[in-house]
């Protein structure tokens, strides 16, 4: 058999099998194969744009991996769009400086701190974010006067997509009591896990939302007060799905809206 | 080999191109197999086919692969839409998912080639930027290395390692200064 030269395969061509390869097994195998394959795997940015979706998930922190993901992160240069893991306040901080462009950002905040104000901070900086979803591994309490959801929506008003992970293992965070939230304008699809809910702070965030479609909901909430009204504001979505539980028995009970039922959006 | 689609009843009332591989082989073939490779679609819409298109870069063992990727793929899209009126939806959604099997199991079994062919087909796709038949071996390359380490990657494709240890231990360096 004839031999080829693979070492010497075009760049665009060993990108292209870099680009289904993903970053993270580039960084472990490929681009240690030669001096040619690795020039291609560090000098195209483009290649790094979207970190963690290829198994970085589920990892515990400070470990290679996540040393792995922020290495990926500088070679972006900029460009990285979307990245998912694991981080802690001093890691996001490198995250936002070096990713300002993310548009999706899918974290599991890590920090001894029982405070979200690092977090909250951080993602001022993300002035194209359209897609957040954060989840903690510690219990999470927020100022008195703040709620965290209100919090979140004031740091990034264009989201289009959240998702906010309460910490159920501990119990829940204390009621959202949401007073105004700010203006979601551009928010389409809303999730809270683990949350306790009340009648008056659902309202306000469908006020505060005019073009939410979706809204799913996990954790405490009385269905039975809700009115009216309410129940007008929920009509007008295009899928409502409520998985609520009473306090006493901490079990729960599905309720589904105008008989939508969503088990769980996957993506 | 050099008369292919001859036999062809439809291809006979199409438009015909000649493609000439570089070992000077002819191939004719109809334009709806050609125009899937873009080179040639730009060709053909310059009006520069005739007497036929010379593929200095391409030669004749690999060209009748490429020319038997183009024509199963040509007939499957012409198969779409023409069918698309005349079944009910239903049947049409039978027919697309038979074909798109069919599809699936002809790529597979295309794909059964040594190493060298491989590389000499990425290569033509490349050049005749025909982006399907691209996507499908960079994918093939990219499941063979999916999971090995550099040097299972190296013997598998022939290749010479020419970093230098001291380079190889910044690579690996490299994770710890990320935070640096």
């Amino acid at each position: 058999m004839e031999a080829r030269d693979w070492a010497a395969l075009p760049r665009d061509i060993l990108l292209d099998v870099f680009f289904v390869l993903g970053p993270r097994e580039v960084m472990l195998g490929a681009e240690f194969v030669c001096m040619a394959w690795r020039r291609t795997a560090l000098e195209e940015p483009s290649l790094w744009r979207c970190i963690g979706r290829d198994r970085w998930f589920g990892t515990p922190n400070l470990d290679p991996e996540t040393a792995m993901r922020f290495a990926a992160v500088n070679r972006a240069a900029g460009q990285c769009e979307a990245f998912t893991g694991t981080c802690d306040d001093e890691e996001l901080q490198h995250l936002v400086t070096r990713a300002p462009s993310l548009k999706s950002l899918h974290i599991e905040h890590d920090c001894d701190e029982s405070s979200c104000e690092d977090l909250v901070e951080a993602l001022e900086n993300l002035t194209l974010l359209e897609d957040l979803r954060v989840s903690w591994t510690y219990i999470c309490h927020m100022h008195d006067t703040e709620d965290l959801l209100q919090s979140v929506c004031k740091a990034c008003p264009h989201l289009k997509k959240l998702r906010i992970w309460y910490n159920e293992e501990f119990g829940c965070v204390g009621p959202i009591d949401v007073g105004n939230i700010t203006m979601m304008h551009e928010l389409r699809h809303l999730q809270l896990y683990e949350v306790d809910l009340s009648c008056y702070a659902l309202k306000s965030i469908l006020d505060s939302c005019p073009l939410l479609e979706t809204l799913y909901i996990r954790g405490f909430f009385n269905k039975r007060d809700m009115d009216g009204e309410l129940r007008m504001k929920c009509a007008g979505l295009k899928k409502l799905s409520l998985f609520t539980r009473s306090r006493r028995h901490n079990r729960y009970v599905d309720f589904v809206v105008d008989g939508f039922f969503e088990e769980e959006d996957s993506d | 080999m050099a008369s292919a689609g001859s036999g062809d009843e439809k291809a006979a009332a199409a438009a015909m191109i000649t493609l000439i591989s570089s070992d000077n082989e002819k191939f004719e073939v109809t334009e709806a197999t050609a125009t899937l490779s873009q080179t040639i679609r730009h060709m053909i819409e310059d009006g520069c086919t005739d007497g036929g298109v010379p593929l200095p870069n391409v030669t004749s063992k690999i060209l009748a692969r490429v020319i038997e990727y183009c024509k199963k793929h040509a007939t499957a899209a012409a198969g779409e839409e023409g069918s698309s009126s005349s079944f009910s939806d239903a049947a049409f959604l039978e027919v697309d998912r038979a074909f798109l099997e069919e599809l699936e199991e002809f790529d597979d079994a295309f794909l059964e080639v040594d190493r060298a062919t491989l590389f000499d087909l990425i290569l033509a796709a490349n050049y005749l930027d025909i982006k399907g038949l691209l996507n499908l071996t960079c994918q093939k390359v990219a499941d063979s290395v999916k999971g090995k380490t550099p040097e299972q990657i190296r013997e598998m494709y022939n290749i010479v390692n020419d970093l230098t240890p001291e380079e190889e231990a910044e690579i690996r360096r490299e994770t710890q200064w990320a935070f640096e």
